[in-house]
């Protein structure tokens, strides 16, 4: 069941959910709220340096991030905001903070904005799933597939999110499973 | 409820951290989260999931390098920090 824009200020208000800035009434639809971009964006190189030019996930083991760093620039988006090329990945974070507490029976997915999946704009790549329990920026993985750059601003609404009820709590949000078997 | 971990560096958000979970089979997970969830060397996840002898399951915050989402933990690595 998808929550409409009263139920989610009603979380919202129950710190069910929080998203910090909170959105104003004008990020809000029916069904979602809109998030923005945040300053800071990675772009992926399109040729590694040496000869590794396949990423092989199997030996990026504990050290994905690590290898993120070597295969993309990092840039703070500036007064004139930054271009996406036509065809590359750039992961990017919602400036947002989301917090969906696991007892709130609440999960989320992320999605594009329509007017920016017109011009060929994605916000992720068939991870759209925020889990119950989700707390941080959401990162996303940005792709421009029109057939022009597009230039992108912070602070402009880049993703929208749709909240979910899940049909029962979470294992992890319920706390009489395991009480009293003695956690350190 | 809190399980340990070790953090062993930033993530490419100014926000997010790398932390590693040593699972009870001394195998270690490495994930990324968000700063604000993490205190010392304390890392905020919700009630354990599971129970095997002196193991707990634990899910963790965000999907592991691995792709795992749980891992058995030593019930020594996890705290109620309420108690």
């Amino acid at each position: 069941m998808i929550l409409s824009d009263r139920e989610i200020s009603a979380y919202l208000n129950q710190h069910m959910i929080e998203i910090d800035p909170r959105p104003d009434e004008t990020a809000y639809s029916s069904t979602s709220v809109d998030l923005t971009l945040d300053e800071t964006i990675s772009e992926f190189r399109t040729s590694l340096p040496g000869n590794e030019e396949i990423i092989d996930p199997r030996n990026v083991t504990g050290g994905s991030e690590s290898l993120l760093d070597k295969l993309t620039d990092k840039h703070q988006i500036g007064s004139d905001g930054f271009v996406l090329q036509r065809g590359s990945l750039y992961l990017a974070w919602t400036r947002e903070r989301v917090n969906l507490k696991p007892e709130a029976r609440l999960a989320a997915r992320v999605e594009g904005k329509s007017a920016l999946a017109r011009i060929g704009l994605a916000v992720h790549v068939t991870a759209p799933t925020i889990h119950a329990g989700f707390c941080g920026q959401i990162r996303l993985e940005v792709v421009n597939h029109g057939p022009r750059p597009i230039r992108v601003r912070s602070h402009m609404r880049i993703c929208q999110l749709i909240f979910e009820q899940t049909f029962g709590t979470p294992n992890r949000g319920y706390q009489g499973q395991f009480l009293g078997q003695g956690t350190a | 409820m809190w399980v340990r971990i070790e953090n062993i560096g930033e993530g490419q958000h100014p926000s997010e951290r790398i932390v590693v979970v040593v699972a009870a089979d001394g195998s270690r997970e490495q994930l990324i989260v968000d700063l604000r969830t993490l205190q010392n060397d304390m890392m905020e996840i919700g009630y354990p999931v599971g129970v095997s002898g002196d193991k707990l399951l634990v899910e963790l915050p965000q999907e592991t390098m691995q792709g795992a989402w749980r891992v058995w933990v030593r019930k020594d690595a996890v705290i109620d920090k309420a108690a």
